[in-house]
């Protein structure tokens, strides 16, 4: 079965960190043959070009493994950034709405989504911390962008699972991504929202991506939801890149 | 005894083919190496609850069965005033009750209330721990658990989810600042739970998977009892988390 891991992080952050060698390490341990890679979380508040050119870096040096996702903090404006990230071979923007200051509806964001969604650009949300980054409030933007690619990352972790499904029911262009929750609740997004908008990810290094992985594989058996669910949602939003 | 499930609770969904007493409960535990739980209520967590009475009966009725291995929590909501305060003498002196569970979010209360600081006083009176909800703003967030201690030094407290995924660090610094603030392991990751390790004495650490017993939701019991032990630690530290913690908690 092919992995496509949806969600890790590298770089020297001020609380987690990990190299490229060790994401890599990570993922030969565990078979997975790419990851999507986003800065650490101070280059994700603050630096973000120097975390943009680190991952940058890292997936030309590891074209087959790495795919890069930037990031920018739309309270800078630096749609300029973005566009230089997308230029230089990122696949997406990744925002995190509670480290950098803002919130999913709020009108500073849109510059920055409009631009990814434009270049035609998934865009990974951190979901599931009170006020910033709640399902409601994304399925709010999704709607007001519906060509664009949304991706609920961590599925809203911990107590809006209550309205993942029913939020996102009727808003066709998110996903959602697994790191994070309960082994129970992916179950249970499986056979509610489809196993067509599920995505695997891990959150390395904040999770051991073994367990990350093994919380799908125990529980679910049917080889197509697998192959959805671990490489083939994330290959077609991500325009067949691999 | 090799660990104690320090979060679970009675009923849910009834699991088709399975049936629901303590001897499959200790049955379903121990394929995950794990040899007690403490059980706390589930449908008197709801806020329509005023008569905790019959749940809370249940549960130690469902224990007895299995002495020494579950044990029960009770649960009332603290806004019922002095009823609720006869419910937990009377699950003292009954049942010789040691954990109070309660779920702010659920129950409709704020910790930092009357109605609070009043069952807080009976509890530390009685000896009895407060097993609390916690990790979902804005009813439950560990530093409002753990003022309690900071009121009540000699009532213990739990925070039942550490915090969950945003706010472990919050946990983790009033476990440091109170030595009553007791972490249940049950909802930060792997990462968070390394630091917590790291930094909070293991006598202040305990673990929970937060099943049902009526279910036997695998996914659930594996997922938390995996992920704990995935963290690396020295066998004293594991035993006195999955163990001792717990058990000095319930008086054992």
């Amino acid at each position: 079965m092919k992995i496509i891991d949806a969600h890790c992080h590298i770089g020297e952050g001020l609380t987690y960190s990990q190299t490229a060698d060790e994401l890599l390490a990570q993922m030969d341990r565990h078979q997975v043959s790419s990851a999507v890679i986003v800065p650490a979380d101070k280059f994700i508040a603050v630096y973000n070009s120097e975390g943009n050119d680190e991952v940058l870096a890292a997936a030309k040096q590891h074209p087959r493994r790495f795919i890069p996702f930037a990031t920018v903090n739309p309270w800078y404006g630096n749609s300029e950034e973005l566009e230089r990230a997308f230029d230089l071979g990122a696949a997406g923007l990744k925002l995190h709405p509670a480290i950098q200051g803002f919130q999913i509806t709020d009108a500073i964001v849109f510059p920055v989504v409009e631009l990814a969604v434009e270049r035609g650009k998934p865009i990974y949300f951190h979901t599931g911390t009170a006020v910033s980054s709640s399902p409601y409030q994304l399925t709010e933007l999704a709607m007001r962008y519906p060509e664009g690619r949304f991706i609920m990352g961590h599925a809203a972790y911990a107590d809006y699972w209550n309205d993942v499904i029913a939020s996102t029911s009727a808003v066709p262009n998110i996903f959602i991504e697994t790191s994070q929750h309960l082994a129970s609740f992916v179950c249970t997004l499986i056979e509610q929202v489809g196993s067509d908008r599920i995505i695997y990810g891990s959150d390395s290094p904040k999770t051991d991506m073994g367990i990350e992985i093994e919380k799908i594989t125990r529980f679910v058996n049917d080889a197509d939801v697998l192959e959805s669910v671990f490489s083939g949602n994330l290959m077609w939003i991500l325009g067949g890149v691999e | 005894m090799r660990a104690v499930d320090f979060h679970t609770h009675l009923g849910g969904s009834p699991r088709p083919g399975y049936q629901d007493t303590p001897q499959n409960l200790l049955e379903w535990l121990k394929e995950y190496g794990v040899d007690g739980a403490l059980i706390s209520p589930l449908n008197s967590l709801y806020s329509g609850c005023t008569d905790h009475r019959p749940e809370n009966d249940a549960i130690f009725e469902y224990c007895s069965q299995a002495p020494g291995r579950l044990f029960g929590a009770l649960c009332v909501n603290p806004l019922i005033g002095n009823p609720a305060l006869d419910e937990i003498r009377r699950c003292k002196d009954t049942y010789n009750a040691k954990v109070l569970k309660l779920h702010p979010w659920l129950q409709g209360f704020s910790i930092t209330s009357q109605e609070m600081d009043k069952v807080a006083e009976l509890c530390q009176e009685l000896g009895i721990a407060i097993l609390f909800h916690d990790g979902t703003p804005m009813y439950t967030h560990p530093l409002q658990c753990a003022r309690l201690c900071r009121d009540f030094p000699k009532l213990t407290v739990i925070a039942g989810h550490t915090g969950l995924g945003d706010l472990w660090r919050e946990a983790m610094l009033a476990a440091q600042r109170y030595s009553n603030f007791i972490l249940c392991l049950c909802g930060p990751r792997e990462a968070a739970m390394r630091e917590i390790v790291e930094s909070v004495p293991a006598k202040q650490l305990c673990v929970g998977s937060d099943i049902f017993t009526a279910e036997r939701n695998d996914p659930v019991m594996w997922f938390r009892w995996a992920s704990f032990r995935s963290v690396e630690m020295d066998q004293e530290t594991r035993r006195v988390i999955e163990t001792e913690t717990a058990l000095k908690i319930l008086g054992r």
